[in-house]
């Protein structure tokens, strides 16, 4: 029954792919091929459903061996990727809960999107999705699940910006997806850790060599793979970009931020708990973060008036609630709570559009009075967090860049030279074609012309011609004499020596004024570490 | 409250007679799942069973043939369903919450009739026209219209209007796609995280509806109407303004005149329409009007039969 597996995030991706390229090519396209791709992406994700159940059965039926390995994938020196899944525990019964979640939301889809114009794209972003969250759960090693958890985010950052005619949900898809690599610096330096120092890239392997681990090493790797578990969970300090995800269409956001993709934290860190019992600082770390993140979505969420920015603060505690309780060493509490908050919090989330029929009445006093002041206007502000990564990390980013930009325009391009503008190049070989016989009879014409017609003063000058190499070193060395003097000294002290002068103390005085900024101080202290390690 | 008999003393002194045998059930039709709620049915005295069993059977037969018209213009209902089918899928529809479009709510509205029931008897409006039961004969002087049209002119444009901006720019003064629609402060919806509160009709309630201005055919005379015209300052500002378009059928000779805005007083406000004689189809019963259409039908004409029992449809 083990085999089974390969099909489970197999299927989702096949869909997608017909509905992608089906999409691309127009054959899928405008409201008469609805049917169609809701078709394909409804069977995909029924027959991907039943197989997670079909495995799951074998898994509690005891069939299972609990690992597959359905090849190898790519080999270098000692390092084998292997293209392998875990089709037994937890794994198993988390892929089933998903792919039954995900075939609802499919389903509620297909009312829910009918005649929008991103139709077609909707449904191939959501196969693919499905796709990479499953394999994400089910991979044996870590390159695999790496390849879910990216392309799962790429989902995520396409349908936040689903609507992407409106600026805001463009800004914030982009922000998220940014916000979102800082977790996979950590992902892949956990890679190479674990490679370096357990020799496997094999979750299991990893788990099992994680007591011959110094407690040194098993903190590090711990914590490398907590930063991405935080961000894709939205734990402190990342979880700003949960609330700023609400701008895709509801079952999107019902999928990736209630019910599925921000539970994928959670579960790496449930994946990895041989590790993090190794690394009690590792457990303390997210205990922590998580207890913060429980108490910072509380009191945010107290002050929330629109019902996704409830429900997602809501489920961003929940998850701070999960982490409390790996960190506190209750794994088996923190599986199930997982479990029945996907479950609960997809439901909400699909309701939450039918909000006005489902509240009957309204209660008027809803928030807990006597909260001081200062904890309502942090609420408020949402303790002012996107406001501090602004100022502490993209404000002096895009300072650099603006100083790097400005340095490219202005320094190196006046060296190498800048590219011809666009509106000049050749679009068309035809066009190549044509420049290259109208150039030549320009060329033609103008050496017939050459003589009577070239404007003297077009060439710097050439008073000086000599041939040969020496010939040719005298009439540069003449030319640029003949430049220095006609600037300088043909033209007077008084005028340009002055200017440029002028020019070089002032970008002198620009040049201490830039370097003395942070942010410079930072890169160097930044360049000045690399260089010592 | 016209059941209490001492109401029934006071109106029979105000020269109103209401039959003995006659008795009013309060009762509230839901549009959407086409549910007709009852109230008070404990206070139905035993003898009208049987007549309010007759007319639950006829309302029954009633809903279904509703759901069925309805249903042609709805992409995701069975095409040619038996009312059965109909009725079971407008009830699922409407229960259904991934359905963003639970029902057809005013969309494709374009006039409101004001007058005698006979006036639009078995004629097939394909659900494009208010009608407001009033009888000029009983109101030589045009009160009652005028409380009518005080009601109906506002209501009816606002309506018909929401409607025709929703329709035309649906990105200004509609609200957009209901997709990314976020329920906030429990009284308006925003875009996605942050945006500004929308207003007017979602993108999903307004794609069949052709914009155009409610036209409104009053039965009276057009003396009355200018009388109530010269006296509304409302009404003006809406008939004037070209808001709405306002005709009258006059009740004896039947002729139609349109409003037309010019300065009042010269009796050219109302024209006389004419238009070519042309006969409608008809059709045996509704279900023929819109057999195998799913755009807009023009009216059509209903054969009328003398039955005492509701017409008898496919398997019902």
């Amino acid at each position: 029954m083990d085999a089974l597996v390969i099909c489970i995030p197999l299927i989702p991706l096949i869909a997608s792919a017909i509905i992608g390229f089906g999409h691309l090519f127009e054959v899928l396209s405008g409201e008469t091929c609805e049917n169609i791709t809701a078709d394909i992406a409804g069977w995909a994700i029924s027959m991907c459903c039943l197989l997670s159940l079909a495995l799951l059965g074998a898994d509690l039926m005891g069939k299972n061996t609990g690992f597959y390995n359905a090849g190898l994938w790519l080999s270098s020196d000692t390092l084998d990727i292997q293209l392998n899944f875990i089709t037994t525990g937890f794994n198993v019964r988390l892929a089933a809960l998903f792919s039954v979640l995900l075939a609802i939301i499919v389903r509620f889809s297909i009312n829910y999107m009918h005649r929008e114009t991103g139709y077609h794209r909707f449904f191939f972003i959501l196969s693919l999705f499905a796709s990479a969250m499953l394999l994400l759960i089910l991979s044996g090693n870590i390159v695999c699940t790496f390849i879910g958890w990216e392309t799962a985010g790429l989902c995520s950052y396409l349908l936040i910006a689903y609507a992407y005619n409106r600026p805001i949900a463009v800004v914030n898809a982009t922000r998220i997806f940014v916000t979102n690599r800082i977790g996979d610096a950590g992902f892949l330096l956990g890679a190479g850790l674990s490679y370096a120092w357990v020799d496997s890239i094999n979750w299991n392997t990893i788990n099992a060599a994680s007591a011959r681990l110094s407690v040194g090493e098993a903190t590090s790797l711990a914590l490398c793979f907590a930063i991405p578990a935080f961000a894709k969970s939205a734990q402190l300090p990342f979880t700003p970009w949960l609330a700023k995800a609400m701008e895709g269409p509801t079952p999107s956001s019902s999928v990736f931020y209630g019910a599925v993709m921000v539970h994928a934290g959670v579960y790496l860190i449930i994946l990895l708990r041989p590790l993090f019992e190794h690394a009690p600082l590792a457990m303390a770390v997210i205990a922590i973060a998580g207890l913060l993140t429980a108490s910072y979505s509380y009191v945010v969420g107290l002050t929330q008036t629109d019902v996704k920015s409830s429900l997602i603060f809501a489920t961003s505690g929940q998850l701070g609630l999960m982490f409390l309780e790996c960190g506190l060493g209750f794994w088996q509490l923190a599986a199930w709570h997982l479990c029945a908050h996907t479950v609960m919090r997809a439901y909400q989330f699909l309701t939450a559009p039918s909000l006005m029929h489902n509240v009957r009445s309204l209660s008027a006093e809803t928030r807990p009075r006597n909260i001081p002041t200062w904890i309502y206007v942090a609420s408020l502000q949402r303790f002012w967090l996107d406001p501090i990564t602004d100022w502490a990390l993209i404000k002096p980013l895009q300072g650099l860049a603006h100083d790097l930009s400005y340095f490219d325009d202005h320094i190196v391009d006046s060296f190498m030279g800048t590219p011809a503008p666009a509106i000049q190049a050749i679009s068309s070989l035809a066009q190549l074609e044509e420049q290259l016989i109208g150039a030549k009879l320009e060329k033609a014409s103008a050496s017939v012309r050459a003589p009577s017609l070239r404007p003297v003063g077009n060439k710097p000058d050439n008073f000086a011609q000599g041939s040969g190499l020496a010939g040719k070193l005298t009439e540069w060395t003449a030319a640029i004499l003949h430049w220095f003097e006609d600037r300088f000294v043909l033209r007077g002290i008084g005028k340009d020596a002055i200017i440029y002068g002028r020019r070089l103390g002032h970008i002198a005085n620009i040049f201490e004024k830039s370097v003395l900024r942070p942010r410079y101080l930072v890169l160097f202290v930044l360049i000045t570490l690399l260089v010592a390690f | 409250m016209a059941n209490r008999p001492e109401v029934r003393t006071l109106l029979v002194n105000a020269g109103i007679t209401i039959p003995a045998d006659t008795w009013f059930i309060g009762a509230e039709h839901n549009t959407c799942n086409e549910e007709i709620s009852w109230y008070d049915l404990d206070q139905l005295p035993t003898e009208h069973l049987s007549g309010f069993n007759t007319l639950q059977h006829e309302l029954r037969h009633t809903q279904m043939m509703s759901a069925h018209e309805r249903c042609r213009r709805l992409a995701s209902a069975p095409r040619n369903p038996t009312p059965q089918q109909a009725l079971a899928h407008i009830k699922e529809r409407a229960a259904d919450f991934s359905q963003i479009r639970p029902e057809l709510g005013h969309a494709t509205n374009a006039s409101a009739v004001v007058g005698r029931r006979s006036l639009t008897q078995g004629a097939f409006f394909d659900r494009r026209v208010f009608l407001i039961s009033y009888d000029p004969t009983q109101d030589p002087d045009g009160k009652i219209l005028e409380g009518i049209l005080l009601a109906v002119t506002p209501v009816g444009a606002g309506i018909n209007l929401e409607y025709y901006f929703s329709t035309v720019n649906n990105e200004r003064f509609g609200c957009g796609s209901k997709v990314p629609h976020n329920v906030t402060g429990f009284f308006g919806v925003m875009e996605g995280a942050g945006s500004d509160l929308r207003t007017g009709l979602p993108q999903q309630m307004v794609e069949i509806h052709e914009p155009m201005r409610l036209l409104i055919v009053v039965e009276a005379k057009t003396s009355v109407l200018e009388q109530i015209y010269a006296r509304q300052e409302s009404i003006r500002e809406m008939v004037a303004g070209g808001w709405v378009q306002l005709s009258s059928k006059d009740p004896e000779t039947g002729e139609i005149f349109l409003f037309q805005s010019g300065s009042f007083g010269t009796n050219q406000d109302f024209v006389h329409w004419q238009a070519e004689v042309k006969d409608l189809p008809v059709h045996k019963n509704s279900k023929d009007c819109y057999k195998n259409k799913i755009l807009p039908v023009a009216p059509a004409l209903i054969k009328q039969q003398l039955l005492d029992k509701p017409e008898q449809f496919g398997a019902l």
